[in-house]
Protein backbone atom coordinates (compact mmCIF):
# COMPACT_ATOMS: atom_id res chain seq x y z
CA UNK A 1 0.00 0.00 0.00
CA UNK A 2 1.59 3.29 -1.05
CA UNK A 3 2.01 5.83 1.39
CA UNK A 4 0.20 9.56 0.17
CA UNK A 5 2.35 12.82 1.32
CA UNK A 6 0.96 15.32 3.10
CA UNK A 7 1.23 17.87 0.27
CA UNK A 8 -0.09 15.35 -2.13
CA UNK A 9 -3.22 15.50 0.30
CA UNK A 10 -3.53 18.91 0.40
CA UNK A 11 -3.24 19.71 -2.99
CA UNK A 12 -6.08 17.10 -3.80
CA UNK A 13 -9.76 18.30 -4.23
CA UNK A 14 -11.88 18.43 -1.61
CA UNK A 15 -13.23 15.06 -3.16
CA UNK A 16 -10.23 13.55 -0.70
CA UNK A 17 -12.19 14.26 2.23
CA UNK A 18 -15.63 12.78 0.42
CA UNK A 19 -13.65 9.16 -0.19
CA UNK A 20 -14.96 6.68 1.96
CA UNK A 21 -17.95 8.28 2.68
CA UNK A 22 -20.30 5.56 1.44
CA UNK A 23 -23.77 6.19 1.75
CA UNK A 24 -25.31 5.16 5.02
CA UNK A 25 -21.87 6.31 6.73
CA UNK A 26 -22.76 7.54 9.99
CA UNK A 27 -20.16 10.71 9.48
CA UNK A 28 -21.70 11.49 5.96
CA UNK A 29 -22.72 14.92 7.56
CA UNK A 30 -19.47 15.59 8.98
CA UNK A 31 -16.95 14.33 5.69
CA UNK A 32 -19.89 16.62 4.04
CA UNK A 33 -19.16 19.46 6.09
CA UNK A 34 -15.53 19.00 6.54
CA UNK A 35 -15.25 19.36 3.03
CA UNK A 36 -17.07 22.54 2.29
CA UNK A 37 -14.75 23.72 5.06
CA UNK A 38 -11.29 22.71 3.17
CA UNK A 39 -13.20 24.28 0.08
CA UNK A 40 -13.40 27.47 1.81
CA UNK A 41 -10.56 27.56 2.93
CA UNK A 42 -9.40 27.10 -0.62
CA UNK A 43 -11.29 29.92 -1.40
CA UNK A 44 -10.12 32.42 1.23
CA UNK A 45 -6.30 31.74 0.50
CA UNK A 46 -6.48 31.96 -3.28
CA UNK A 47 -8.61 35.14 -2.39
CA UNK A 48 -5.38 36.37 -0.41
CA UNK A 49 -5.58 39.24 2.04
CA UNK A 50 -8.81 40.83 3.06
CA UNK A 51 -10.64 42.95 5.50
CA UNK A 52 -12.78 42.09 8.55
CA UNK A 53 -16.23 40.67 7.18
CA UNK A 54 -15.18 39.85 3.56
CA UNK A 55 -17.59 36.91 2.16
CA UNK A 56 -14.51 34.85 2.35
CA UNK A 57 -13.66 34.72 5.33
CA UNK A 58 -17.44 34.76 6.85
CA UNK A 59 -18.36 31.76 4.48
CA UNK A 60 -15.08 30.12 6.29
CA UNK A 61 -16.57 31.08 9.48
CA UNK A 62 -19.84 29.64 8.60
CA UNK A 63 -18.34 26.63 7.35
CA UNK A 64 -16.79 25.76 10.60
CA UNK A 65 -19.24 26.73 13.06
CA UNK A 66 -19.58 23.71 15.66
CA UNK A 67 -17.72 21.26 13.43
CA UNK A 68 -14.88 20.55 15.53
CA UNK A 69 -17.31 19.22 18.29
CA UNK A 70 -18.44 16.58 15.89
CA UNK A 71 -17.11 13.71 16.85
CA UNK A 72 -15.90 11.06 13.74
CA UNK A 73 -17.38 7.68 14.42
CA UNK A 74 -15.77 6.26 11.36
CA UNK A 75 -12.10 6.43 9.88
CA UNK A 76 -13.33 7.79 7.00
CA UNK A 77 -15.03 11.26 9.23
CA UNK A 78 -11.71 11.45 11.08
CA UNK A 79 -9.63 11.41 7.82
CA UNK A 80 -11.83 14.35 6.90
CA UNK A 81 -11.55 15.95 10.11
CA UNK A 82 -7.42 15.42 9.78
CA UNK A 83 -7.83 17.36 6.33
CA UNK A 84 -9.17 19.83 7.52
CA UNK A 85 -6.59 19.85 10.73
CA UNK A 86 -4.05 20.33 8.34
CA UNK A 87 -5.19 23.00 5.79
CA UNK A 88 -5.54 25.06 9.07
CA UNK A 89 -1.98 24.33 10.16
CA UNK A 90 -0.76 25.46 6.32
CA UNK A 91 1.82 28.35 7.10
CA UNK A 92 2.35 30.55 4.01
CA UNK A 93 6.13 29.46 3.83
CA UNK A 94 4.24 26.02 2.94
CA UNK A 95 5.37 24.24 6.56
CA UNK A 96 2.63 23.02 8.73
CA UNK A 97 2.19 24.38 12.06
CA UNK A 98 -0.56 22.81 14.73
CA UNK A 99 -0.04 25.34 17.45
CA UNK A 100 -3.53 26.23 19.24
CA UNK A 101 -3.02 29.57 17.17
CA UNK A 102 -3.66 27.64 14.03
CA UNK A 103 -5.50 25.00 14.65
CA UNK A 104 -7.46 25.81 17.99
CA UNK A 105 -9.42 22.87 19.77
CA UNK A 106 -9.15 20.54 16.31
CA UNK A 107 -6.29 18.84 17.27
CA UNK A 108 -7.35 17.65 20.11
CA UNK A 109 -10.57 16.58 19.28
CA UNK A 110 -8.50 14.74 16.38
CA UNK A 111 -6.65 12.78 19.11
CA UNK A 112 -9.72 12.18 21.40
CA UNK A 113 -11.96 10.35 18.25
CA UNK A 114 -8.90 8.34 17.41
CA UNK A 115 -8.34 7.06 20.20
CA UNK A 116 -11.66 6.14 20.68
CA UNK A 117 -11.92 4.93 17.25
CA UNK A 118 -9.23 2.25 18.45
CA UNK A 119 -9.78 1.53 21.90
CA UNK A 120 -6.63 3.40 22.90
CA UNK A 121 -4.59 0.23 21.86
CA UNK A 122 -6.28 -2.02 19.74
CA UNK A 123 -5.09 -1.67 16.14
CA UNK A 124 -5.77 -5.49 15.41
CA UNK A 125 -9.69 -4.86 15.48
CA UNK A 126 -9.28 -1.72 12.44
CA UNK B 1 16.29 11.85 45.83
CA UNK B 2 15.12 15.56 46.61
CA UNK B 3 11.44 15.63 45.91
CA UNK B 4 9.94 19.16 44.61
CA UNK B 5 7.24 17.81 42.41
CA UNK B 6 5.37 20.73 42.17
CA UNK B 7 8.30 23.48 41.36
CA UNK B 8 9.56 21.15 39.01
CA UNK B 9 6.52 20.43 37.16
CA UNK B 10 5.49 23.99 36.44
CA UNK B 11 9.83 25.22 35.19
CA UNK B 12 9.16 21.50 33.16
CA UNK B 13 6.23 22.85 32.14
CA UNK B 14 7.81 25.51 30.43
CA UNK B 15 10.32 23.54 29.34
CA UNK B 16 8.70 20.53 27.66
CA UNK B 17 5.14 21.63 27.45
CA UNK B 18 4.23 18.89 29.41
CA UNK B 19 2.33 18.57 32.30
CA UNK B 20 2.34 16.77 36.17
CA UNK B 21 1.23 13.54 35.07
CA UNK B 22 -1.95 11.61 36.28
CA UNK B 23 -1.81 7.64 36.00
CA UNK B 24 -4.55 6.99 33.42
CA UNK B 25 -6.01 3.94 32.53
CA UNK B 26 -4.55 3.03 29.01
CA UNK B 27 -6.60 0.77 28.01
CA UNK B 28 -5.61 -3.04 27.03
CA UNK B 29 -2.13 -3.87 27.40
CA UNK B 30 0.74 -2.77 25.56
CA UNK B 31 1.67 -5.91 24.13
CA UNK B 32 -1.91 -6.10 22.50
CA UNK B 33 -0.61 -2.74 20.94
CA UNK B 34 2.20 -4.63 19.33
CA UNK B 35 0.21 -6.69 17.01
CA UNK B 36 0.66 -6.09 13.76
CA UNK B 37 2.97 -3.52 14.62
CA UNK B 38 5.53 -4.61 11.89
CA UNK B 39 7.82 -1.60 11.63
CA UNK B 40 6.73 0.52 13.91
CA UNK B 41 8.26 -1.54 16.89
CA UNK B 42 10.84 0.72 18.05
CA UNK B 43 8.28 4.02 18.24
CA UNK B 44 5.92 1.95 20.32
CA UNK B 45 8.80 0.68 22.47
CA UNK B 46 9.99 4.21 22.84
CA UNK B 47 6.27 5.50 23.80
CA UNK B 48 6.15 2.95 26.01
CA UNK B 49 9.26 3.89 27.73
CA UNK B 50 8.20 7.36 27.67
CA UNK B 51 4.76 7.06 28.99
CA UNK B 52 6.35 5.18 31.64
CA UNK B 53 9.32 7.63 32.49
CA UNK B 54 6.62 10.35 32.45
CA UNK B 55 4.85 8.89 34.97
CA UNK B 56 8.08 8.13 36.90
CA UNK B 57 8.59 11.97 36.95
CA UNK B 58 5.91 12.88 37.75
CA UNK B 59 5.41 10.08 40.66
CA UNK B 60 8.53 10.92 42.29
CA UNK B 61 9.57 14.45 41.12
CA UNK B 62 12.90 14.48 40.89
CA UNK B 63 15.41 17.75 41.28
CA UNK B 64 14.54 20.72 40.53
CA UNK B 65 17.84 21.39 38.25
CA UNK B 66 16.45 19.72 35.11
CA UNK B 67 19.63 19.38 33.76
CA UNK B 68 21.29 17.35 36.49
CA UNK B 69 18.18 15.73 37.12
CA UNK B 70 18.24 11.91 35.84
CA UNK B 71 14.51 11.72 35.78
CA UNK B 72 14.27 14.32 33.73
CA UNK B 73 16.90 13.66 30.86
CA UNK B 74 15.18 9.91 30.95
CA UNK B 75 12.29 12.19 30.56
CA UNK B 76 13.83 14.44 27.71
CA UNK B 77 15.59 11.57 25.49
CA UNK B 78 12.50 9.51 25.28
CA UNK B 79 10.22 12.26 24.35
CA UNK B 80 12.69 13.40 21.98
CA UNK B 81 13.34 9.55 20.73
CA UNK B 82 9.28 9.39 20.08
CA UNK B 83 9.34 12.51 18.33
CA UNK B 84 11.59 11.37 16.27
CA UNK B 85 10.08 8.77 15.01
CA UNK B 86 6.77 9.02 12.28
CA UNK B 87 4.78 6.39 12.57
CA UNK B 88 3.87 4.25 9.45
CA UNK B 89 0.97 2.01 11.13
CA UNK B 90 -2.09 2.72 13.05
CA UNK B 91 -0.65 1.02 15.68
CA UNK B 92 2.07 2.94 15.60
CA UNK B 93 -0.18 6.30 15.74
CA UNK B 94 -2.12 4.69 18.37
CA UNK B 95 0.82 4.28 20.55
CA UNK B 96 1.98 8.11 20.01
CA UNK B 97 -1.68 9.15 19.94
CA UNK B 98 -1.38 7.75 24.35
CA UNK B 99 1.88 8.99 24.81
CA UNK B 100 0.12 12.59 23.83
CA UNK B 101 -3.27 11.91 26.13
CA UNK B 102 -0.73 10.93 28.79
CA UNK B 103 1.03 14.06 28.44
CA UNK B 104 -2.06 15.90 28.05
CA UNK B 105 -3.49 14.45 31.25
CA UNK B 106 -4.23 16.89 34.00
CA UNK B 107 -6.51 16.71 37.62
CA UNK B 108 -9.81 16.04 36.54
CA UNK B 109 -8.86 16.74 32.50
CA UNK B 110 -7.33 16.09 29.38
CA UNK B 111 -5.68 19.01 27.39
CA UNK B 112 -4.54 18.36 24.10
CA UNK B 113 -3.57 22.68 23.66
CA UNK B 114 -0.05 22.74 22.85
CA UNK B 115 0.97 24.08 25.93
CA UNK B 116 0.31 20.87 27.65
CA UNK B 117 0.60 18.37 24.82
CA UNK B 118 3.33 20.10 22.96
CA UNK B 119 3.66 18.74 19.72
CA UNK B 120 2.58 15.20 20.15
CA UNK B 121 -1.41 16.03 19.16
CA UNK B 122 -0.03 17.94 15.77
CA UNK B 123 2.73 15.10 15.06
CA UNK B 124 -0.95 12.47 15.33
CA UNK B 125 -2.32 14.28 12.48
CA UNK B 126 0.65 13.97 10.76
CA UNK B 127 1.09 10.77 10.92
CA UNK B 128 -2.35 9.56 10.12
CA UNK B 129 -2.17 11.82 7.03
CA UNK B 130 1.04 10.09 5.58
CA UNK B 131 -0.24 6.29 5.94
CA UNK B 132 -1.70 4.71 3.21
CA UNK B 133 -5.45 6.56 2.57
CA UNK B 134 -6.85 2.75 2.89
CA UNK B 135 -5.57 2.67 6.25
CA UNK B 136 -8.38 4.60 7.16
CA UNK B 137 -10.60 4.44 4.63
Amino acid sequence: MGAISRRAALAAPAAVALMGAAPGNPDAELIRRCAVLVEAYRAHALHGTCEEGCRFGAAMEAAEEGLVDVPAYTFAGLRAKALVAAHMAQEPDGTQNFADYNCGGWTGAIVRDFLRLTHGSEPAAI
Amino acid sequence: MATHANSTSTRRRLVAGGAASVAITAGASASAQRRDAGCDAELIAACDRFIEAWRTDGREGGLLDCEVCPLWQALDRERNAVLALPAVTIAGVVAKARAAREVATLPGQIDYSDGIAGPFPGQVIEDLLRIAPGALA
